[in-house]
This record gives structure tokens, C-alpha cells and sequence, in this order.
């Protein structure tokens, strides 16, 4: 029985002499005073914020139930109308990963400490995690200035983002790369570039095709909300923005049950390629 | 050779198609894909020429409503860590033990899950009106549903020792729950609370501006009175808390998990 070890040190005991069983440490102290914090900062909100409950309309929420599914009230042009938006939004998405994906590899390759020198590494990482500090939503409106409210504004902002999101997965995955395949080719006389294409490429090549799938649904996400939030027409968040403030509930209802539709797909798509990752 | 050669080729012809599908693609949601190279150099010095230099004058109020984004942020994620572990425990392959309960369960939390947060915004809105709690509810609901997941998968990688252990003494169900697994679970419910919690800062400038509240309303507000140099001192503070939020967590991720 390995798994059995003998604790060296003696118990201790407290001071009503019962026996500590645990050695109380640092990480311990840390995990009370982080609950405590969120425990605090619950109550503090809610004891600070006045809802005023009149505002609340619970009708709604029950017209809302009961006319959500109703699509014969839903002639067919506005479904294909919806449905066409909704494969709008989905090609957006697609589109700026697929550009984030290429522009970020030659990056995520210097980026990879194994693979380049630590300097270039450290100073492509500080720039990344910069810009994945700056939320998608802002690089969409930052980009509003020089392309008008356009599908081009999206996709450029969401590139910017993505870019930052590949950097940093490309990088991890490919300092994961067995060091002993690299060094074997190396020193068979392979060149850099054929380094790359013979083992750092095809390791990692499952594992790029899931962050792209990840990706996609974070991209798809925001392609959504960008319509409402900034103004960006042609995507689905535009017309479900549309529905719920003239109140036609089956429409609203048929474009979310389309949202969570292909945003579902995603999520099972995303675990497929995670399993094969691990096997 | 011609094994190589044909995979070349499989690859050439791959890449091809994608490229192809690519531009397709672009053109279908009519991308203007000259129009975003040349016109980038102008829009660059365009964003130097309207949002530079910050302006400071109304920090004071943005802290403020960045104090209440984060203490959004934070509440939200503590309701979420609350029903995300009760619901967790619920439909583990460990602990569960309803089956309709499990898929109730289940089905609720990819619901909560798979629809983005904007449009959650949008239909509790008409019911709720614009404000922190609208915000708030907002908030729990997106925690609440990534949380439960990544909680359940916790449970099931448990030792499950210790279950085994604690039912051969003849322990009561609720006593395993409590003695066992969720002190085994402790380190990385915290590390996703706060993951979850970064999270919700992040996106809480996309719910700010559709509820009306924190830091997401004065940029909305911003934007719509083309105020661009308060703006541009927003996304600084914005991309401060994150910075700094981000550096904390992984230093106690990295404490707790050890």
C-alpha cells in the first residue's frame, strides 16, 4: 500500500486537547477569505441596490411562455428572413477566426519559447495579453470610426481579439510539442521551416482545429450581440433586438430557439474534438 | 515518394478550397476585403486623432460605476457558484442519483449556457427594465450555466475513494456530500468561481451597455455623445481592472491548486 505515507510530524492538538488532523496552511487561509469575499460582496449588493419592484412585470413573462413557441403565428418569408440572418451571423463568426487563426500563426510560432528566442517570445506574450485585455465588444467600436456600421467593422474588431486568443493557445500548444522530436530533427539536418511542418504541425493539429471550433462559438457569441450593442446591422441580435421591443413574441422566440440551436451544435462539436484531443 | 506527393497534394488542394470558401464566405456578408486593408492606415490615425488625449475630467464618476461593475461582477458569480455546485451535485455521474432531476437539470443549464449573454439581456429586459439588477440577474444566469458544467466534470474527476470510504462507515448521503466531495472539490470550485467571475468583467461591458449600468452604460453614453477621449479613458480603466483582475486570480489559482 503505496498510497498509505506515515506523517512524520506528531498531531498537534488544539487547545480543548482534541487532535488537528489537518495542517492548516496558507492556500486554506486564502480559499476562506475569497468565499468570504464573494459571500460579502453578495450581500453588499443586494442590500445596497434599490430594484424598484413595481418595475417588475411578471405578466410579460408569462405572455412571453406562452407565445414563444407559437411559429404558426410566423409567416414563412420571415423565417427564411430569420434563418438567413442567422447564417449571416454564423459566417461572421467563421470568418473573422478563420483570419484571426492564419494572421496569428507566424506569431504563435515566434511566440512559442521553444521555438524562438525568449526575448521575442516574452515581448509577443506581453503584447497578446494586452490586447485580450481590451474586451471584443471595444475593438468592434473602436474600429466603428474608420469603417462605418459594417460587417467589416465586426470582423476587423473581432480579429484583433482572436488574434490575441490564438497568440496564446498556438503558443501553449506548441511549447508542448515533444522537445526530443524537435531535437532528432534538428539534428538530422532539418531546417527551421521543415521543423515546423514535420513535427510541431502535425502534434498540434487536432488541438488547432478545436480552438478553432472554440473560437468560432466566442466569435458567433459576440456576432450576435454586436447588432444591439453598437448598431451593426445584418445579424441575427438586430432582429431579436427588433422582435422584443415591438413585441411580437414568436418571432423572438423562433430566432433564440435558432441561436441556442447553433450555439448547442458548437458546444457538442467542441466536445467531440475535445475527447479526441485526450485520446 | 508518391505517398508524400499525394499527401502534398491533398494539402495543396485543401488549402485551396479553404481560401476558396474563405473569400465565398466574405462575400457573402459582403466583407470589403480591399476596402479593410487600404482604409486600415486611415483608421488608425483616425483613432489617434479623435480618441487621443484621455480625457480625465470624469474619472471620479468611472471608477465609481467601475466599482459597481465589479462588485457585479463578483455577486453574480456568487450565485452562480451556489446553484452551480447544487446543481452540480445533482446531475454528477457521482452523486446524482434522480434521473429526471438530471435531465431537468441538465437541459436548464445548457439553456442558460448557449445563449449569449447580450440576448439573455434583451428578453429579461422588456419584464425587468434597465438597472443593476437587471445586470445582476443577467450576470448570475451566464455564471450559473458555465459554472454548473465545469463543476460537474470537478465531481466526476474526484477520488472516489473517499465516497467508497464514507459509505462503508455508513455516512447519510448529505454527510458525503459535505465531508467528502465538496472539500475535495474546494480549490478549484474558488479557481472557477474567480475564472468565471474575470468572465463576467469582461463581458460586462457588452451587458452594461444593453441593461444600463457600471462602466458598459457610461461608454454607451459615450459613444452616443461622441465623447471619444472620456471614452478612450474608459477602455483604459476597463482594460486596467482586467489586467490586474487576471494577474491576481491566476497567482491564486496557482496558490490554491498547488
Amino acid at each position: 500500500m503505496s498510497e498509505i505515507q506515515l506523517v512524520n510530524n506528531e498531531y498537534r492538538t488544539s487547545k480543548s486537547k482534541r487532535y488537528k488532523l489537518k495542517n492548516k496552511d496558507f492556500s486554506d487561509k486564502l480559499i476562506k477569505i475569497i468565499l468570504c469575499l464573494f459571500c460579502i460582496s453578495l450581500v453588499v449588493f443586494l442590500s445596497t441596490t434599490t430594484y424598484k419592484w413595481d418595475q417588475f412585470r411578471p405578466e410579460i413573462i408569462m405572455n412571453m411562455a406562452v407565445s414563444f413557441l407559437r411559429f404558426d403565428a410566423l409567416k414563412f418569408s420571415e423565417m427564411t428572413y430569420i434563418a438567413s440572418l442567422l447564417i449571416n451571423t454564423v459566417f461572421l463568426g467563421v470568418l473573422s477566426t478563420i483570419l484571426a487563426a492564419v494572421i496569428a500563426f507566424p506569431f504563435g510560432l515566434l511566440a512559442a519559447t521553444n521555438l524562438s528566442s525568449l526575448r521575442v517570445s516574452n515581448c509577443i506574450k506581453a503584447v497578446a495579453s494586452f490586447v485580450r485585455a481590451v474586451p471584443t465588444i471595444i475593438w468592434v467600436l473602436i474600429f466603428i470610426s474608420s469603417y462605418g456600421l459594417s460587417a467589416t467593422t465586426a470582423v476587423v474588431g473581432m480579429i484583433f481579439h482572436g488574434w490575441a486568443f490564438f497568440v496564446k493557445s498556438y503558443s501553449e500548444s506548441f511549447e508542448e510539442v515533444d522537445a526530443g522530436i524537435i531535437e532528432a530533427l534538428k539534428a538530422s539536418g532539418a531546417s527551421w521551416f521543415q521543423v515546423i511542418t514535420e513535427a510541431v504541425l502535425p502534434t498540434c493539429a487536432t488541438r488547432i482545429i478545436a480552438w478553432l471550433a472554440m473560437r468560432s462559438e466566442i466569435n458567433f457569441a459576440v456576432a450576435v450581440v454586436v447588432g444591439p450593442a453598437i448598431g451593426v446591422a445584418g445579424t441575427i441580435g438586430s432582429v431579436i433586438n427588433a422582435y422584443s421591443r415591438s413585441g411580437f413574441y414568436p418571432g423572438l422566440g423562433f430566432s433564440i430557439l435558432c441561436v441556442f440551436i447553433v450555439a448547442f451544435l458548437f458546444e457538442l462539436l467542441i466536445n467531440r474534438l475535445r475527447t479526441n484531443t485526450i485520446d | 515518394m508518391s505517398y508524400l506527393n499525394k499527401k502534398r497534394n491533398q494539402l495543396i488542394i485543401g488549402l485551396f478550397i479553404l481560401l476558396f470558401g474563405t473569400i465565398l464566405i466574405g462575400n457573402m456578408i459582403s466583407f470589403e476585403w480591399i476596402n479593410s486593408i487600404t482604409n486600415f492606415s486611415k483608421g488608425v490615425s483616425r483613432f489617434i486623432e479623435l480618441y487621443l488625449p484621455p480625457d480625465l475630467t470624469n474619472l471620479n464618476a468611472m471608477i465609481a460605476q467601475m466599482g459597481i461593475t465589479i462588485l457585479l461582477a463578483a455577486a453574480g458569480s456568487c450565485v452562480g457558484m451556489i446553484l452551480g455546485l447544487l446543481s452540480a451535485i445533482a446531475i454528477s455521474k457521482k452523486t446524482g442519483k434522480n434521473k429526471i432531476l438530471k435531465g431537468v437539470i441538465r437541459f436548464i443549464a445548457s439553456l442558460t449556457r448557449n445563449i449569449p449573454e447580450g440576448v439573455w439581456a434583451i428578453i429579461l429586459l422588456i419584464s425587468f427594465w434597465f438597472g443593476e439588477f437587471l445586470a445582476f440577474l443577467v450576470l448570475s444566469i451566464i455564471s450559473y450555466g458555465f459554472l454548473t458544467r465545469v463543476y460537474a466534470d470537478a465531481i466526476d474527476e474526484t477520488n472516489s475513494a473517499c465516497i467508497e470510504a464514507l459509505e462503508a462507515t455508513g455516512a447519510s448521503y448529505w454527510q458525503i456530500i459535505f465531508c467528502a466531495v465538496i472539500p475535495e472539490v474546494m480549490p478549484s470550485l474558488i479557481s472557477w468561481g474567480l475564472y468565471s467571475t474575470e468572465n463576467n468583467i469582461r463581458s460586462s461591458t457588452i451587458i452594461g451597455m444593453l441593461t444600463g449600468s457600471g462602466i458598459g452604460y457610461l461608454i454607451s453614453n459615450y459613444k452616443h455623445f461622441r465623447e471619444f477621449t472620456s471614452l478612450f479613458t474608459a477602455i483604459i480603466l476597463v482594460v486596467l481592472v482586467i489586467l490586474v483582475f487576471d494577474q491576481t486570480s491566476s497567482y491564486i489559482r496557482r496558490r490554491i491548486m498547488e
